[in-house]
């Protein structure tokens, strides 16, 4: 069980019964939920002036439902202003509830399209009508959220659309108990939401590893060949799979780490991945295991190579023996009911294990690349003698550079999703890292490491704060991808420098948040350290291991050179 | 009266009230006489009951019910004429 999560929810239309069944969701994905509702409609007063039931509930998660608020936006005279006014008691209500609870997370809902057309379907509405004010209200929401910034937006309006808004809105209820969705939308939209919430904490998964007979293609292809296999547009079914693999490619390029795992002859089952109407091909797979090895011996070497952990790993198989077998022997490992292939994608699709609560970065894009470099890195361990005559032969450098507003995007997501090598767990808000940055000698780098196979990306971020005597770490977070290449041992030194400048120690955190079990690794191996303390002060002057790292900063970050680059 | 309509009616109140088995449900109760008988605990009720029944009533319907028996009536007239 992980820490409780306490929602509160503001809304002005009822929310018991989102609340309800938010909490059931959230307790089925073994996490201890409790609600809090503000007093009917009052979602506005409670977010500026909080009561003190409300203060009292320590919320971490608030939630603010107002789906008919938009009602008076196409009817006003001025529908621009009244949009623009909607917005903005929106915004302020944000920040109120960010200065009261600044832990929390703020999850703002969209507002769903009920589909009223006054004049009818077409695109000769006027130009305020209830289409396009939706659309824009909507469109306007995201700009405004991103650039406030710490304020999630739940897509409501999607799940709407989705369902169809006659099975989405009860008017019934609606009209009699001022309860906006029907118990069937409710219950989708709480799904979505504990989604959404779950992996804000837990991070979103990050590999999908695809069976490949009858999941990427129909057929078996160790018996009726590459020609036999069905796939592309010469078959209804053959559609569909083409279909279901434009989605993992889209997946793919956005993100999420691709894997086959497959039961065949390595050759045959490569072979697919050529076939004129493949949309997949080799490069789109970080990993590709194929054998006759049960699937949980590949799924746990996927996951050791590729260095992710097996609770981030989503695997699909059409074989109802291979799921259970992955479930009995690796329970942490998400194994979904896609049911036939015509419905894969819209049900892989409804379970959102991809969704985040930060946005997409320039890293996302290219990920299985990255993943594809490190297996080739891996290859090249064992011609060397010793790890570290390995990790000069990389020709490693970092380059730093200082976390400012601009360049927040990365670094939030960083701290937002990385779990293994992460000092204490704590998802600090874009906000809350500009806000420790905006103190006197605070201190935020981001760090990008590139070898000789490529660009690994920017993929460790430090956010420390000066106090009296010390600098107190933050947060600091290293993607997983480059544990045991000395990054964060060159970073420790950075940091000394830093420290030695000014004449203070680094402290940091000694937090087990049950997952970051390689971030406690590192720390037990630095010189002096003390498993017995919460706090962990280090000298600048301690000695620390060299790593064959070149250091590349602007002048900024460090005015001591001499003592970061070896 | 339908017994068998008022028997379910009962029964779906109890469980979302989870009043004592010492309050009686009769023809003549009134959400008033059942505690935890309040507006949310209503729509569950509601929803409930027309699930078991496969009814669905009007606003104006629901709106008129004052007792349980009125609630029994109109769920009983409906679910005869299938709708």
């Amino acid at each position: 069980m992980s820490n409780p999560v306490r929602v509160a929810l503001l809304g002005s239309t009822t929310t018991e019964f989102i609340g309800r069944c938010l909490c059931d969701q959230l307790t089925s994905e073994m996490m201890t939920a409790s609600d809090y509702h503000a007093d009917y409609g009052r979602w506005f007063q409670e977010s500026l002036f909080p009561s003190q039931a409300f203060h009292d509930f320590q919320p971490n998660v608030i939630y603010l439902h107002c789906p008919n608020l938009w009602e008076r936006v196409p009817t006003h005279s001025n529908p621009e202003a009244a949009c623009e006014e909607l917005l903005e008691s929106l915004v302020v209500a944000w920040q109120s509830l960010r200065t009261h609870f600044p832990e929390a997370l703020i999850i703002q809902e969209n507002f769903p399209d009920l589909g009223l057309r006054p004049f009818g379907f077409s695109n000769r509405g006027p130009i305020w009508g209830h289409a396009r004010a939706l659309a824009r209200l909507n469109e306007r929401l995201l700009e405004v959220a991103d650039k406030k910034g710490n304020t999630l937006v739940h897509d409501a309006s999607s799940i709407c659309t989705r369902l169809g808004a006659s099975h989405y809105f009860d008017s019934r209820r609606y009209f009699l108990f001022k309860v906006f969705e029907s118990d069937f939308a409710t219950s989708v939209l709480s799904h979505s939401l504990a989604r959404l919430i779950v992996s804000h904490y837990r991070g979103p998964k990050k590999l999908l590893l695809v069976d490949l007979d009858n999941t990427l293609w129909g057929g078996e292809i160790g018996e009726i060949g590459v020609e036999g296999i069905e796939l592309g547009p010469d078959t209804p079914t053959g559609e569909a799979f083409a279909a279901f693999q434009s989605y993992l490619r889209y997946l793919s390029k956005h993100g999420v780490v691709l894997g086959a795992v497959s039961k065949n002859d390595p050759q045959t089952a490569l072979q697919g991945l050529t076939h004129p109407h493949s949309i997949l091909h080799r490069e789109d797979f970080a990993v590709f295991k194929a054998g006759w090895q049960p699937k949980a011996d590949y799924i746990k070497e996927a996951c050791t190579e590729l260095r992710l952990s097996p609770d981030s790993c989503v695997f699909i198989d059409d074989s109802t023996f291979e799921r259970a077998e992955v479930r009995a022997r690796l329970p942490m490992v998400a194994v979904p009911e896609l049911g036939e292939v015509e419905e894969f994608v819209s049900r892989l699709d409804e379970l959102n294990y991809f969704g985040g609560s930060s946005a997409t970065t320039a890293e996302d894009l290219g990920r299985t690349e990255l993943y594809r470099m490190e297996g080739l890195r891996q290859a090249e361990v064992g011609k060397h003698a010793t790890y570290m005559d390995f990790l000069k032969s990389l020709n490693a450098r970092v380059k730093i550079e200082e976390v400012t507003e601009q360049n927040l995007t990365r670094v939030h997501q960083l701290v937002q999703k990385t779990n293994q090598f992460n000092m204490n767990g704590k998802r600090l808000s874009e906000q809350q890292i500009l806000e420790i940055l905006s103190k006197p000698g605070s201190w935020g780098v981001q760090a990008e490491l590139s070898d000789k196979f490529g660009n690994a990306g920017k993929v460790s971020a430090v956010i420390m704060e000066l106090t009296d005597r010390v600098y107190k770490v933050r947060s600091w977070v290293m993607s997983c991808r480059v544990l045991q290449r000395g990054l964060e041992w060159a970073l420790l030194r950075v940091m000394l420098s830093i420290c030695r400048e000014r004449g203070v120690a680094l402290q940091l955190e000694n937090v087990d948040t049950s997952k970051n079990g390689r971030f406690r690794e590192f720390l037990s191996a630095i010189p002096g350290f003390d498993p017995e303390l919460d706090r962990f002060c280090l000298s600048y002057d301690t000695e620390i291991t060299d790593y064959p790292i070149i250091v590349d900063h602007p002048e900024s970050v460090v005015s001591n050179h001499e003592s970061v680059c070896p | 009266m339908n017994q068998s309509v008022l028997d379910e009616v009962a029964k779906a109140v109890r469980e979302v009230t989870r009043c004592a088995p010492s309050v009686a449900i009769g023809p003549e109760t009134t959400a008033t006489d059942v505690p935890g008988w309040d507006s949310l605990a209503h729509v569950t009720i509601l929803a409930k009951v027309e699930k078991r029944f496969g009814v669905r009533l009007s606003l104006a319907e629901i709106r008129g019910l004052k007792t349980v028996d009125d609630l029994v009536r109109v769920v009983t007239l409906k679910s005869r004429n299938g709708i």
